[in-house]
C-alpha cells in the first residue's frame, strides 16, 4: 500500500506515466481532473488554479495564487490520504515531505526530443527551442521555491529521478511499478499518521487563508496548532475567529492558536 | 552487455552498491585501479593523480595545467579499461566524460546528509558539527573540480540516466534497479556504440601523449579518423601536426590524423 507522486519537466509526460502507473497496479490516479472539483468546491475559475500550478503570473498577485494553491493541496492530499494512489500535475511532490510510504519520482524528458517537438511546433529553430526550453526550467525552480521554499529540479527532492533520454517510457512505468514494491515504501501507521496531519492542516489551512495569508498550521491528531502573526492587542479576537473556522472542519477536535511577531 | 558509471556522493554508500552491482552482473568493479594504472603508465605518484582528482583547482593551477595533465591520464587508462566492456566504474567524472556513449548506464547515488553525517562520525571519529563541515567541504570541492574541467554541475539530474536516493532504498533494492536497467536493450553494446567507445579511447589516448607538451589541444576522434584542435596559429598547427603523426603511427586504430588550428572544437572533444 502505498502512495506515488510523479513530477516531471513535461507534463504530458508526467500525465501519460501516471496513467499508465495507476494502471499497472491498480491503483487511482489523481491529476489536474481534480481541479474541476476544487474549482467547483471554492467558486474559482478553473484556469486560474492551472495558472497558479503552472507559473508565477503577473496577473495573479501572490496572495491570491497562495490561496489558490492552499486549495489545489487541500484537495489533492485528500485523495492521497486514502492510499493506493498515483498523484502526478498536483505539485504533490513540493508539499507532501517526511512521508515514508509516498514514493517520490521525477522523469525527466528527453531534452534532445522535447527541444526538436518545441522546434516543429513553433517552427523555429532548435537553439531557439533550446532556450526557451533552459528559461522554462528555470522558471519552475523558481516558481517551487517561491510558493513552496523547495527547488523543484534539484535531486534531493525525489526517491528516484529517472530520464527518458534513453530509457522508455515502458521501461520506466515497470520500474515505479516494482519500486511500489519495495519495504522502504509499504504504508506504517506512523507514515499513514504523518500524511493524515499534512491533509487535514492543509484543509485548515484553506480555510483560514482568505483572512489570515501568513498563517501556518500543522495538525496532531484531532489538534489543529495555527501560528499567526498578529499584535497583543488583537490576539484574543483573531484566535476566536480562528477557533471558530477551524474548529467547524470534520476532524478538528482542538484549535490551539499562538501569536507570532 | 553495458556499462555502468556510478557518480556517487561523497559517504553515500555509493561504493557498496557499485561493488554489488558488479557482483551481480558479473562485471568487473574499476575505481581504483584506473588511478594504478595511470600512475604506472605515466610515471606520476597515485597520490599526485588522487589529489587531481579529487580537489578543486586553484587560482594558480589553472593556468599551470598541471591538473589538465593528470586529468588527461587518468581518462586515457579509464577509457582503455571500459573498452573491455563489462565494467562497472565508480569514481569521479566517469559519467561526463562518457556522457555521448549510448551503452553506458550513468547512474548517481546521493544520500541525505543525516545519514552520510551519521556516517562520517562513526569513520572518520568526529563530531557531529565537524562531520557537517567535512561533508559540506568535500562537496563543494568536488563540484568546483566538475565545474571547472567540464563546465557541468555535478548535482545535476540531467546528466544521469537514474539517481537513486539512499537511504530511502535498501542497498539492495538499488543494486536490483541499477541491474534490470543495466540489462535494458538501449544499454546493450552494438557496433556503433562500441565504435562510440574507441574513438573516445583513440582520442583520450592521443590527448595524454600530447598534454604535457600541448596542453590546449582538443581531440576527437570518429571512425579512426583524428581530428585536434588547437588554438595557436597555422605555423604551430603544422607542427603539431607532425608530432601527432608521428605518435599515430605507432598506435592501432588511426586511419587519418587533421590538426585545426584556431577552430572551436566540438562538444565531444576530450
Amino acid at each position: 500500500m502505498t502512495a506515488i507522486i510523479i513530477s516531471s519537466d513535461d507534463h504530458d509526460a508526467c500525465e501519460e506515466i501516471a496513467a499508465q502507473v495507476a494502471e499497472a497496479l491498480g491503483y487511482r490516479c489523481v491529476g489536474r481532473s481534480l481541479l474541476k472539483e476544487v474549482a467547483a468546491r471554492h467558486k474559482v475559475p478553473q484556469e486560474k488554479l492551472v495558472r497558479a500550478l503552472d507559473r508565477s503570473s503577473v496577473r495573479i498577485t501572490s496572495k491570491s495564487r497562495n490561496l489558490l494553491l492552499a486549495y489545489v493541496q487541500a484537495a489533492t492530499l485528500e485523495q492521497i490520504v486514502e492510499d493506493d494512489v498515483v498523484c502526478a500535475g498536483l505539485a504533490a511532490h513540493l508539499y507532501i515531505k517526511d512521508v515514508s510510504h509516498v514514493l517520490m519520482v521525477r522523469v525527466l524528458s528527453d531534452a534532445d526530443a522535447r527541444v526538436s517537438r518545441l522546434a516543429r511546433q513553433k517552427k523555429i529553430t532548435p537553439r531557439k527551442a533550446k532556450k526557451i526550453v533552459e528559461r522554462e526550467r528555470a522558471h519552475r525552480a523558481r516558481w517551487s521555491v517561491e510558493t513552496f521554499g523547495v527547488d523543484e529540479t534539484a535531486a534531493s527532492v525525489y526517491d528516484m529521478v529517472i530520464s527518458l533520454g534513453q530509457i522508455e517510457t515502458d521501461k520506466v512505468v515497470e520500474v515505479i511499478r516494482d519500486m511500489a514494491g519495495y519495504r522502504k515504501f509499504q504504508r506504517m501507521t506512523y507514515s499513514r499518521k504523518c500524511l493524515q496531519d499534512l491533509a487535514l492542516a492543509s484543509k485548515v489551512r484553506a480555510a483560514l487563508l482568505s483572512r489570515f495569508p501568513g498563517a501556518r498550521v500543522k495538525a496532531d491528531g484531532e489538534t489543529a496548532i495555527v501560528h499567526v502573526k498578529c499584535s497583543k492587542r488583537q490576539k484574543l479576537k483573531i484566535a476566536e475567529t480562528i477557533k471558530q473556522t477551524a474548529g467547524e472542519i470534520p476532524g478538528v477536535s482542538l484549535v490551539e492558536v499562538h501569536a507570532v511577531k | 552487455m553495458a556499462i555502468v558509471s556510478i557518480s556517487r556522493g561523497s559517504y553515500s554508500q555509493g561504493k557498496a552498491v557499485a561493488e554489488k552491482v558488479a557482483e551481480r552482473l558479473g562485471y568487473e568493479c574499476l575505481s581504483r585501479d584506473v588511478l594504478l594504472q595511470a600512475s604506472d603508465q605515466f610515471n606520476i605518484p597515485e597520490i599526485t593523480l588522487e589529489h587531481a582528482i579529487k580537489d578543486a583547482p586553484s587560482i594558480l593551477e589553472r593556468f599551470s595545467h598541471g591538473r589538465q595533465r593528470y586529468v588527461a591520464y587518468i581518462q586515457s587508462a579509464l577509457t582503455r579499461n571500459l573498452c573491455r566492456d563489462n565494467v562497472v566504474y565508480h569514481g569521479l567524472a566517469g559519467h561526463v566524460l562518457l556522457k555521448n556513449v549510448s551503452h553506458v548506464l550513468k547512474v548517481r547515488i546521493i544520500a541525505d546528509m543525516g545519514l552520510r553525517v551519521a556516517i562520517v562520525m562513526k569513520r572518520e571519529k568526529l563530531g557531529q558539527k565537524e562531520a557537517r563541515s567535512y561533508i559540506a567541504k568535500l562537496d563543494s570541492e568536488r563540484r568546483k573540480w566538475t565545474r571547472s574541467l567540464y563546465g557541468v554541475d555535478p548535482w545535476d539530474p540531467t546528466l544521469y540516466d537514474l539517481l537513486l536516493n539512499l537511504p530511502r532504498f535498501e542497498v539492495n533494492d538499488a543494486v536490483e534497479l541499477i541491474c534490470r536497467s543495466a540489462e535494458m536493450k538501449q544499454f546493450k553494446t552494438t557496433p556503433e556504440s562500441n565504435k562510440e567507445m574507441e574513438d573516445l579511447a583513440l582520442a583520450c589516448q592521443i590527448k595524454a601523449a600530447v598534454v604535457e607538451k600541448h596542453p590546449d589541444v582538443f581531440v576527437a576522434s570518429k571512425y579512426g579518423n583524428v581530428l585536434v584542435y588547437c588554438t595557436e596559429g597555422d605555423r604551430h598547427a603544422r607542427k603539431l601536426k607532425a608530432i601527432i603523426g608521428e605518435l599515430c603511427s605507432t598506435i592501432e586504430g588511426v586511419n587519418n590524423v587533421e590538426v585545426h588550428a584556431g577552430v572551436t572544437p566540438p562538444a565531444n572533444a576530450v
